[in-house]
């Protein structure tokens, strides 16, 4: 009875079967425009990324290649012009070269600055205005288990009273050592260049944004994901960055983009040039508040 | 007033009498539906309605010559020598099998021609029993998608779509019951029995004023009434599922019955296959057809049918996709057939109708739930008057109290891999109403020139928001010779009823919504243009029809909306407009031992949303430029009968991102890439063309038990050339080099099949 029953089945089972394969799809025309990332707070001097687009199905290009190098950059408030000029650092942890502009002069408080690109004849300009007042972080716990719509994860909770006057946005900002044993998220990459017992100092930000339009003035805590895996006993210092709103809209686009991509049920965002003409970024402003030691309890 | 000044206008003719009666099939004693009465000596005709019945008014004369006939029956020509008005009931036979056409001088149907009606496609159940299928099973939607002006959805599925419209602007309807989703299998075939249809019909453009509450098109299906003379059996044992009819009177010739089920039996054959702590795949179906009409007097007869249909599916794939669906449709109608004269019929419904869609859907590490849930109840009733020869006017009213229980949520997987339940009693319901009041007039001017003019008036009431609105229906028809005609018309509808889709997950997450204050009611308006030819005495049909459509308030999901259990759907709806325009082109041979159709469709479709797309207009996802079907049926000799049909259809539309944005200032937990979009739905698929193939064996007269019966045996294969043909297309990265790569999923190769039928 099996030998009749069997090819009934594989007959109906390819119903359900699915076949995938790789196929070549053509890149469509596409005209690379500045990446602009500029983000100012009281008292640092400004760092500015600027690299171009690629076309999407190119191979992947290095940091050098995309920076543009031949812009000429100043961001203008108080009467005082910064020229800023290249520059690079050398991520130890991720083993690549971060290339930017970097400024001479610091940031002040509640100065409106602008920033003016020029490429090759053309400039992108945008303001920003350092007045976030700074709130401070009233403490920092840890939870196994959060559930939100990044899924379920462990989460480091930042604890703050909001201020009532103004309109916030927060985010997080987390210094911390990390060693060969660290890993980089879902994406499980490992340190190429540390070698045993070698440790250098990492940064990680938050991708999301949160604003304070629906708890404005009262106490307040958002949970975020860590972004390096840690150890018991792992020493961090976490900063809040209180954000503008060219911060919030850009980067709520970003997050939102991304889970998109993650989730397969999502509509895609596209990403739209809200502060500069033809190009895709952002020149903020925030301010930081004051770093609370927190400890990885396990 | 309008009845009373055509009351009036009836005083002038005097010297009119009126024919009428059923028509019915002469063994089972079955409603013919859509047969042609055709009177020689005033050279006018008229068609049999949804119940068989019929009625013409002429000139009086000393012999009137009437011919009745109907697709793959002999016709039948009746001289008739009365001054009065009478009732005439007609049986037609059943033409045989035989080789070549017997009876051609008989008046055959013209009525493409010679109605003023476009758009109208009615689809021999003959035909849709002798194509090929997916595992024999022969699918009245399948063969719907093989029509002109109608696109398939994706491979596999029987959501249709017409004239660059969406799959819920397709009111489809089974004894006038909505049936919400009329698919079985994950859409591989539909939810309708063949061996309980008794006809079907697609309206796709010039709607008559009695259909509303969707867009684009109108589905409309008969089921059958059962023999009214002898009791049968009959069914069929295929590969997927076995099916089994039982009809009969119940008192002769004042009633039958019908009854028929069908179920699959993959779950019971796999189960011994599937090891028993590897239990999550599993799948049945089965659907329950009934009806039993009664005459209760020569002016009255009442009709009760019902229907029910489950899906219940769970697969758990070693790639990426794992889902668990379980849904279903029930429907009762209760009918109820009044002549008060020979030119006064009426129908008067009442309906119920309860949907559910249970669905669970994890890719890659996130799960979408969504539960849709509809409860109808429905009052109609239609009124048909043919006072005259140029006058046949038909008015009604349908009142609709809908109850949903819509939910959607998305998210990603927990580590410990547990996902939770919807449960549907913790779903809010809202409610809301439609009424709706049409009334037309089909009016013959002279010979050349006829129009079906009307209006119907929906009212949308709920506790957010209420709606009203005018729909103003016409249909003009111009005679250039008695073999071909011009055609125009112009119709507004409007739709209350929303299925939110999601145009890139590549499984339906699909929602019915009703409006509300935020959710405006769609409307359309649509023009169209047609030039109609037969030749070779009607039986060859031709015909152009150009089209123009305009649709608003259209829905999609907003970008980077994320379903969410406790969020209200109606703030993730973005709202925008659609148009399209086309043209088609259709030849059909009705008769011979070769029958079937050609046509082909060039269109575009395309949408505009405020919110997406930075403003502009994009293409519809299923803008498919050219589509091209052939089907044909070939009487190979008095055993063997030879099907096959093929389609092409351009690459719907699909988005993908052009550039590549690095981003170094910002979150750090994911690649420092983000997509750069430029234009939705920017990608083509690859063609979509597949062949299909089957024959059927007749097989003699056997015996079992003393008592004779038929069987024929229908081999097949589905996409005989097993092209591949595209799914859905996702984007990766390589970890390690971050080239991404493009990978497209095919769901169905070559499908062979073979199926055992019979009739007692």
């Amino acid at each position: 009875m099996k030998k009749i029953l069997f090819p009934l089945i594989i007959i109906s089972l390819v119903i359900l079967i699915s076949c995938e394969k790789e196929i070549i799809i053509p890149q469509q025309p596409y005209t690379s425009k500045p990446s602009i990332q500029c983000l100012i707070t009281p008292g640092k001097t400004p760092q500015l990324y600027l690299n171009s687009t690629q076309p999407y199905l190119s191979p992947a290009i290095s940091n050098r290649k995309m920076f543009i190098w031949n812009a000429n950059v100043t961001i203008t408030g108080n009467g005082q012009t910064d020229v800023l000029t290249p520059d690079s650092l050398f991520e130890i942890f991720y083993g690549t070269e971060r290339y930017f502009y970097s400024g001479s002069i610091p940031i002040q408080q509640n100065v409106t600055y602008t920033l003016n690109i020029d490429i090759n004849g053309t400039t992108y300009s945008a303001q920003a205005t350092t007045n976030q007042k700074v709130v401070q972080i009233d403490s920092v716990t840890y939870v196994q288990n959060f559930k939100d719509i990044y899924g379920e994860h462990e989460g480091v909770i930042f604890h703050l009273k909001d201020d009532p006057t103004t309109q916030n946005y927060y985010r997080y900002e987390m210094h911390r050592w990390a060693d060969t044993a660290t890993y980089w998220g879902e994406n499980k990459f490992k340190s190429p260049i540390l070698k045993n017992d070698e440790r250098t100092r990492v940064t990680e930000i938050g991708r999301t944004i949160f604003s304070d339009a629906s708890f404005s003035g009262g106490e307040f805590s958002f949970a975020i994901e860590p972004v390096f895996k840690h150890k018991q006993g792992d020493s961090t210092y976490v900063f809040l960055q209180i954000c503008d709103k060219n911060m919030f809209d850009f980067f709520d686009e970003l997050d939102r983009q991304m889970l998109g991509l993650k989730n397969p049920f999502t509509e895609p965002v596209f990403l739209k040039t809200t502060q500069f003409n033809n190009a895709i970024g952002v020149f903020g402003s925030y301010a930081l508040s004051d770093s609370v030691l927190f400890i990885y309890p396990e | 007033m309008y009845l009373l000044l055509i009351s009036l206008a009836m005083q002038g003719t005097a010297q009119n009498i009126t024919i009428s009666g059923h028509i019915t099939d002469a063994k089972t004693g079955e409603d013919l539906i859509g047969a042609t009465v055709y009177n020689t000596n005033a050279k006018t005709g008229t068609v049999t309605n949804n119940y068989g019945f019929y009625t013409l008014t002429v000139a009086k004369n000393d012999t009137l010559g009437m011919v009745f006939s109907y697709i793959g029956y002999t016709p039948q020509t009746k001289k008739i020598a009365t001054s009065k008005s009478m009732v005439l009931n007609i049986n037609l036979q059943e033409a045989n099998n035989s080789l070549g056409e017997v009876v051609v001088n008989a008046q055959r149907n013209d009525n493409n021609v010679r109605k003023a009606q476009m758009g109208v496609i009615d689809v021999p159940i003959k035909q849709i029993t002798t194509l090929p299928a997916i595992g024999g099973e022969n699918d009245v939607l399948k063969v719907v998608q093989l029509l002109p002006g109608v696109q398939s959805g994706k491979e596999g599925t029987t959501g249709f779509h017409v004239r660059g419209g969406n799959t819920d602007q397709n009111l489809v309807q089974l004894d006038e019951a909505t049936i919400y989703n009329p698919n079985h299998l994950f859409g591989l075939f539909s939810t309708f029995n063949t061996n309980a249809i008794n006809n079907v019909k697609l309206i796709k453009g010039g709607f008559p004023a009695e259909y509303g509450g969707r867009l684009s098109s109108i589905l409309e299906i008969t089921m059958k009434e059962g023999n009214r003379n002898k009791f049968g059996v009959s069914g069929g044992i295929g590969l997927l599922s076995s099916n089994l009819s039982v009809e009969g009177p119940i008192k002769k010739e004042k009633g039958s019955f019908i009854v028929s089920a069908r179920r699959s039996y993959f779950d019971i054959l796999s189960k011994p296959f599937i090891p028993k702590n590897k239990n999550n795949t599993n799948y049945y179906l089965y659907d329950i057809n009934a009806k039993l009409n009664y005459s209760l007097s020569d002016k009255d007869r009442v009709y009760l049918s019902f229907f029910t249909g489950l899906d219940d599916a769970k697969y758990t794939g070693a790639s990426s996709l794992n889902y668990g669906i379980n849904f279903g449709n029930k429907t009762a109608t209760l009918r109820w057939n009044h002549l008060f004269s020979n030119k006064i019929f009426s129908n008067t419904s009442l309906i119920y109708n309860d949907y559910h869609n249970s669905l669970t859907t994890a890719q890659g590490n996130y799960v979408a739930q969504m539960y849709s849930g509809i409860t109808d109840l429905n009052a109609k009733t239609d009124w048909e008057f043919h006072p005259n020869a140029a006058h046949s006017i038909k008015w009604g009213a349908y009142y609709s109290y809908n109850t949903f229980y819509p939910a959607t949520t998305s998210n990603k997987i927990s580590k410990k891999g547990t996902v939770p339940t919807l449960k549907p009693d913790s779903i809010p319901s809202t409610n809301s109403s439609q009424l709706a009041f049409y009334l037309s007039d089909e009016i013959k001017f002279n010979e050349q020139l006829s129009a079906n003019i009307g209006f119907r008036a929906p009212v949308f009431l709920s506790s957010k928001a209420n709606y009203t609105a005018i729909e103003p229906r016409a249909t003009l028809k111009y005679e250039l010779t008695p073999t071909s005609s011009l055609k125009a018309s112009y119709t507004e509808m409007n739709q209350f009823l929303h299925l939110v889709p999601s145009s890139t997950a590549s499984l339906p997450t699909d929602i019915w919504i009703s409006s509300s204050n935020v959710v405006k009611p769609e409307v359309s308006r649509q023009y169209s243009l047609g030039w109609f030819k037969n030749f070779n005495n009607n039986a060859i049909e031709t015909s152009v029809e150009a089209y123009y459509k305009t649709m608003s308030n259209q829905v999609l999901f907003k970008e980077g909306a994320q379903p969410s259990a406790d969020a209200n759907i109606d703030q993730q709806l973005t709202f925008g407009k659609g148009e399209s325009y086309g043209i088609e082109f259709f030849v059909k041979k009705n008769f011979g031992r070769l029958t079937g159709w050609v046509s082909y469709t060039l269109s575009w479709a395309n949408q505009t949303f405020k919110e997406l797309n930075f403003g502009k207009t994009f293409p519809y996802t299923y803008d498919k430029r050219h589509h091209i079907t052939a089907v044909a049926t070939y009487d190979l000799s008095k055993k063997w009968t030879f099907s096959a049909d093929w389609v092409f259809s351009s690459g719907g539309a699909y988005t993908l991102p052009v550039g590549k944005i690095p981003v170094f200032e910002g979150g750090s937990l994911y690649d420092m890439f983000y997509y750069d979009y430029t234009e939705r739905n920017n990608y083509r698929y690859r063609p979509y063309h597949r062949l299909d193939v089957s024959f059927i064996h007749q097989n003699r007269t056997h015996h079992l038990f003393g008592k004779a019966f038929t069987s024929e045996w229908v081999f097949g294969v589905y996409n005989l050339y097993s092209r591949m043909n595209p799914y859905f297309v996702y984007l990766t990265v390589d970890p390690k080099t971050k080239k991404p790569s493009a990978r497209e999923v095919s769901l169905l190769p070559a499908i062979p099949s073979v199926s055992w039928n019979f009739k007692f």
